[in-house]
């Protein structure tokens, strides 16, 4: 065919082929929108500054050694940028019940979440990788009263037990849990439930308190002040 | 079978096929997200800062971050758009704000995805609100400074406890330290 030694055919199709791959490239559709790996990235910075494990035990509502048995998706909301965000929650199994300030019970199932979907992205918090199905794991988790699922106050919420090494969350930078004598590196499945025990001890007896963070909401629409009071006098 | 000639025509179909294909090589999903040591790094010095309808609060918290960042080789500035864009709102208590006081991600990667084009900040009002000049100053310092590249600091890493880059928010850490800034000018 004529054409095809024809070099202005070339100098045509050329830029035809890079100019379809890049606009192809920046505008593709997602092929899946809630991927099963984390893509990106997102930095948080805590509220609370917990002093002691027993204190970070006291203050969470449902302290539990439990194995995620399923992913699902959550409810979807907009953030202030505009952009959809759709929860990752974990279905928890609750194995052993260590301490509760809500009635969670061995043997039920909660939802946690950990992490989130965005516009074809999954997004995974800090130092806490996501969690997949069969991870056993103890969780010091933080009720959630209107959508009925738990969240991490902290970086250091979790203990994942299903390897040959726990292995904490937060991991070499532990603060609470260094505090309470755990070594991340050499600590087995034992001495992070003891310790832990201790801490819901403390917690249960009323010698450690939970700390009253200060959260406000706005009393009226359009209120940009707000009214603030402690979450433990709510 | 025979290497194409330097400016034939077969040379510049595979150029073109190879380029091709590094697009779309790049484009592939794939995991991108930071390490430990640090966040994604702004694609350039220049920091053109947008704030979108904030309260004073927390508008107060930005202009302290931008100081800090200007501490470095950074130009963080006002005059200008599209590098980080902060938001603020009542994001409550609940869900990935549970315990969050304020959140940064990368909203755009540059093309090869190494680094951010365009940062988002959002401060949850829900426990800003309650805090005093100097914990707005932390959460300035701490939000900005990830836009800047930073990664948290831990008792570990921070041994002398003056990052703004721990984790928790405290009035006692309202700054950049030496060794963060060391970290924002070795990254630009």
């Amino acid at each position: 065919m004529p054409w095809l030694r024809n070099k202005r055919t070339y100098l045509l199709l050329i830029p035809l082929v890079v100019a379809v791959a890049t606009i192809w490239v920046l505008t593709r559709p997602d092929a899946d929108p809630y991927p099963e790996g984390p893509t990106q990235a997102y930095a948080g910075s805590w509220a609370t500054e917990y002093e002691s494990l027993a204190q970070f035990v006291a203050d969470a509502d449902l302290v539990v050694i439990g194995e995620v048995t399923g992913v699902v998706q959550g409810e979807t909301s907009t953030s202030e940028s505009g952009a959809e965000e759709t929860a990752r929650l974990l279905e928890v199994d609750l194995g052993e019940v260590v301490y509760n300030r809500v009635p969670a019970a061995a043997g039920e199932t909660v939802q946690v979440h950990d992490g989130f979907w965005s516009d074809g992205d999954g997004y995974v918090r800090d130092d806490l990788p996501w969690l997949e199905s069969g991870d056993r794991a103890i969780f010091i988790l933080q009720f959630n009263e209107d959508s009925d699922t738990y969240s991490y106050p902290g970086t250091e919420a979790r203990v994942v037990l299903s390897g040959e090494t726990p292995v904490l969350s937060g991991g070499e930078h532990s603060e609470l849990w260094a505090a309470a004598g755990i070594d991340p590196a050499t600590a087995d499945e034992a001495a992070y439930r003891a310790a832990l025990e201790e801490a819901a001890e403390l917690a249960r007896t009323g010698a450690v308190a939970p700390v009253n963070t200060v959260v406000c909401e706005p009393a009226f629409e359009g209120d940009e002040e707000g009214i603030c009071v402690g979450d433990e006098d709510v | 079978m025979s290497e194409p000639q330097r400016g034939s025509l077969s040379h510049w179909t595979a150029l073109a096929t190879a380029f091709a294909l590094a697009l779309v090589v790049l484009a592939a999903p794939g995991t991108s997200y930071a390490s430990h040591d640090d966040f994604i790094e702004p694609d350039n010095a220049d920091h053109y800062i947008d704030r979108v309808g904030l309260s004073t609060g927390s508008n107060d918290a930005v202009l302290h971050g931008i100081n800090q960042l200007n501490r470095s080789d950074m130009n963080a500035t006002l005059t200008g758009s599209g590098d980080v864009w902060v938001y603020d709102g009542w994001m409550g208590t609940s869900g990935d704000w549970n315990g969050t006081a304020g959140l940064t991600t990368c909203e755009f990667k540059t093309w090869n995805l190494a680094r951010c084009d365009k940062f988002d900040v959002t401060f949850n009002q829900s426990y800003s609100n309650a805090y005093s000049a100097g914990q707005l100053d932390s959460l300035g310092c701490h939000e900005l400074g990830h836009t800047g590249g930073l990664w948290h600091r831990y008792s570990t890493t921070d041994t002398d406890n003056n990052s703004c880059m721990r984790e928790n928010i405290s009035s006692i850490r309202p700054n950049f330290d030496n060794h963060d800034l060391d970290v924002i000018n070795a990254s630009i």
